[in-house]
């Protein structure tokens, strides 16, 4: 956890120093906003220079201990320097919790404790795609100390943003318990909350509004999902949040280029850590940028004035000029990598396809927002917070503002709901929360802000938001763990009391732990590179890392699969273990042969795995 | 990549780095305009990309093939240019800043004479701070207190309903045309 924490706080550091050097041109945010977006630009720039080193095979752990030494040193001096601000800021925090009545004090406590009770979702064991690839990679590239292709996701590799996956593999490099390291995501989450409290406070929430919105962002089982699971979807939300606060705040004459520049690499950021968030997070965050000169061209537009629009348009090309340079330079350091290993910057694969019949997409866009509440679709992973929904409604009780253009939460609702807009149109069948979570949970605050405002209705009101508050807060970790076992407080204690014991836990998922656990043995007095092992699935976290950058691509195992003598095929290439997965289509003929071959061990055997090792 | 390439890649590395946060610094501390500070940090940044991928650059496998003494003669050609040119170009804003100097005195003791025969005191120097102007507006969530009217009464049961549904809907028999309703399998 020490490392954890200097970890945190060199992205921190690096972020601060960033900020502070041009804090001339940017927006003055109070310093618990700014602190929390020190941190996501820190991580980003940390990620992309952690990624060089990884892609020349420097990825070494002295390595990663000088950079990060020097970014916490840098975090420690400017905590010295702003000792003060940061006193005072908790100071006027804690008068205002005092001043609270008790009933929010207690939702308050209630928030909290929802979210410290959150890290115990590593007690659960990690995703399918964590053991597959997320986690598998990093685990590569710590041993490795470079980054490869991870054979059998080759192109996946080459083509997907790995800043989340860079991060995970410097913590594994620093000797981090896997398990522990899974903890990373929720970790993350605190930063991010503080700026879902940071938007609230931009859009003139008041405490109130500001705790119903982490109520939201707290009780979205999409996100809970992820806290503990070794998936890094959550990494995307803290910078796309982020930069819809300095898009929000960049409406100042003399801050606006600086701030449209800091929004395009915060966009950039999080867009190479979630791909899918370039169709939502783009036009959310321009038009919450451009939202003051959108009513100024509007407004010429309606009276013809040519002058008016050649400056909204003169004003706004540079601007969005920088916008543009910010986002590209963020993702500049994705596409070499992706040139660097695969050839090719871009990958047209990665557009998505269709999960379902034209009618279902239908029903499914149909029914939003219920769906996004309630449903149960194929690999959705969770929902969004029933409290928005059910806030929601209340919008009608809401003060009209006295000027569209200077309201802030109208530029954000209609930010929000544009991009959302934008993902139904594009990807109507692609339906996973998780993709744009950002956005989604960003529509938290418009609803927040109307609850607060009903709740000063009278004490009916006032006892009605409060209660669903906290019946939603207390019913979360039970409803998560009704659709995936995900809090688990006992396992997490057996894990913490052993954290390099991998196989705690029951499920499908462990089951391949057991397999690898098993070949790991069969192979312990095998030399590194002494043997490789043909994977017939999808999973491979916990074989020896030497197994994982030596296994057969997805190709190999087709033709493999494909060929007259798989067998003979086998022996040639010099594999000593196989692991066939039932469901895996390509095992089936290779099971076939199996039953015929010689000179086999069997190591391990389940109702759908078996591993054996091939005699010498 | 031997081991002693590597070793020397690293330390190369490290030296860049310690220069490139040394500019920084120097900006930072002021002693460094901005835009030269971008420029050298943009030039120390393609040293440490030249480093971070020298054994793929033709440079490399050029050098290894030279001996000892041309290798020497070459680098010492090579950093004389370098020096040389940098020794030239600071020169040249050495000159050119000590031209706007003289300048300026000139214009600023021509002002000031011009000022005293007109009875204006200058002052010697004006400091501005403008303060960044913190987000504000009207809070929304100010209310007056009243009697429940129906609408109001409405939006209580809606959001009964909805966290009813939310805390009931765990249990796999309840809500079953629900359910069904808002969900779908893979290609359904």
């Amino acid at each position: 956890m020490l490392l954890m924490a200097l970890f945190a706080l060199a992205c921190a550091g690096v972020g601060g120093v960033l900020l502070d050097t041009w804090r001339e041109r940017l927006p003055r945010l109070p310093i618990w906003i700014g602190a929390a977006l020190a941190y996501f630009i820190g991580q980003g720039v940390l990620a992309a220079g952690l990624l060089a080193l990884a892609l020349v095979g420097l990825f070494y752990r002295w390595m990663i201990l000088i950079i990060l030494a020097a970014g916490a040193a840098a975090a420690i001096r400017l905590l010295w320097r702003s000792r003060r601000d940061w006193a005072a800021c908790l100071g006027q925090a804690g008068q205002a919790f005092r001043r609270a009545p008790p009933a929010w004090k207690g939702l308050t406590f209630l928030a909290a404790g929802l979210y410290l009770y959150g890290f115990n979702t590593i007690g659960a064991p990690p995703a399918g795609d964590a053991v597959a690839f997320y986690l598998a990679i990093s685990k590569a590239t710590a041993y490795a100390h470079q980054l490869v292709p991870l054979p059998g996701y080759d192109a996946f590799t080459n083509s997907v943003g790995l800043y989340a996956e860079i991060l995970v593999a410097a913590l594994l490099a620093l000797r981090v318990p896997i398990d522990l390291a899974r903890a990373y995501s929720w970790i993350n989450y605190f930063p991010t909350l503080v700026l879902f409290a940071g938007v609230a406070w931009m859009v003139g929430l008041s405490g109130r509004g500001r705790l119903l919105t982490l109520c939201v962002a707290l009780t979205s089982s999409a996100a809970i999902l992820v806290w503990g699971s070794g998936k890094t979807d959550l990494f995307a939300v803290g910078p796309a949040v982020a930069a819809c606060v300095v898009a929000l705040a960049a409406w100042a004459p003399r801050t606006r280029r600086g701030a449209s520049l800091l929004t395009g690499l915060l966009c950039g950021l999080a867009v190479v850590l979630k791909l899918s968030l370039l169709a939502v997070l783009l036009p959310s965050a321009l038009v919450m940028l451009k939202w003051p000169a959108l009513f100024d061209l509007v407004g010429g537009l309606r009276r013809r004035s040519l002058p008016r629009i050649a400056l909204v348009v003169r004003r706004g090309v540079p601007e969005l000029g920088l916008f543009a340079l910010g986002f590209a330079l963020m993702l500049l350091p994705h596409l070499v990598k992706n040139l660097w290993l695969g050839g090719a910057a871009l990958d047209p694969d990665m557009a998505g396809g269709a999960y379902y019949s034209a009618a279902t997409t239908r029903r499914l866009v149909l029914t939003y927002p219920l769906a996004l509440t309630y449903g149960r679709y194929w690999a959705q992973n969770g929902n969004l917070s029933p409290l928005v929904i059910a806030f929601l409604p209340l919008l009608l009780w809401l003060p009209r503002p006295v000027s569209w253009r200077a309201s802030r939460l109208a530029a954000l609702t209609l930010g929000t709901l544009v991009g959302l807009g934008f993902w139904v149109a594009l990807m109507p069948s692609i339906f996973m929360p998780r993709y744009i979570l950002s956005s989604l949970l960003m529509l938290g605050v418009p609803a927040a802000a109307a609850a607060a405002c009903y709740s000063r209705q009278g004490r009916l009101a006032s006892a009605a938001v409060l209660l669903a508050a906290a019946v939603t807060i207390l019913a979360t970790p039970a409803h998560v763990n009704s659709r995936e076992p995900t809090f688990n407080w006992a396992a997490t204690q057996l894990r913490l009391a052993h954290p390099k014991a991998a196989c705690l836990g029951s499920g499908r998922v462990m089951q391949y732990c057991a397999a690898h656990r098993e070949i790991n043995e069969a192979a312990k007095d095998l030399p590194p590179g002494g043997a490789r092992v043909l994977l017939f699935s999808w999973y491979r976290l916990w074989l020896r890392p030497e197994f994982l950058l030596s296994t057969n691509t997805f190709s190999e195992a087709r033709e493999i699969a494909a060929a007259p003598d798989s067998w003979a095929l086998v022996r040639r290439r010099g594999y000593r273990f196989v692991l066939l997965d039932a469901s895996y289509s390509p095992a089936k003929a290779l099971a076939d042969q199996l039953a015929q071959a010689g000179n086999l061990r069997e190591i391990y055997r389940d109702d759908f795995l078996s591993a054996y090792e091939i005699l010498p | 990549m031997t081991s002693f390439s590597t070793a020397v890649q690293a330390a190369s590395l490290l030296s860049l780095a310690g220069l490139l946060l040394y500019t920084f610094w120097l900006m930072r501390a002021g002693r460094l305009s901005a835009h030269l500070t971008v420029r050298w940090m943009l030039a120390e940044g393609a040293a440490i990309l030249g480093v971070l991928v020298w054994s793929w650059l033709p440079f490399f496998s050029f050098t290894s093939g030279l001996n000892d003494r041309e290798l020497l003669v070459i680098l010492a050609v090579l950093l004389f240019v370098l020096i040389a040119f940098l020794m030239l170009d600071s020169l040249a804003r050495i000159s050119t800043h000590t031209h706007q100097i003289k300048r300026l005195t000139q214009e600023v003791a021509l002002l000031r004479a011009a000022s005293a025969g007109a009875g204006l005191d200058l002052p010697a120097a004006t400091m501005v701070a403008v303060p960044m102007p913190l987000p504000a507006g009207p809070r929304p969530d100010g209310g007056a207190r009243g009697a429940i009217t129906w609408p109001q009464r409405l939006a209580l049961l809606w959001i009964a309903a909805c966290v009813t549904y939310f805390v009931l809907e765990m249990s796999p028999t309840r809500f079953v045309f629900l359910k069904t309703w808002l969900s779908a399998d893979y290609l359904q």
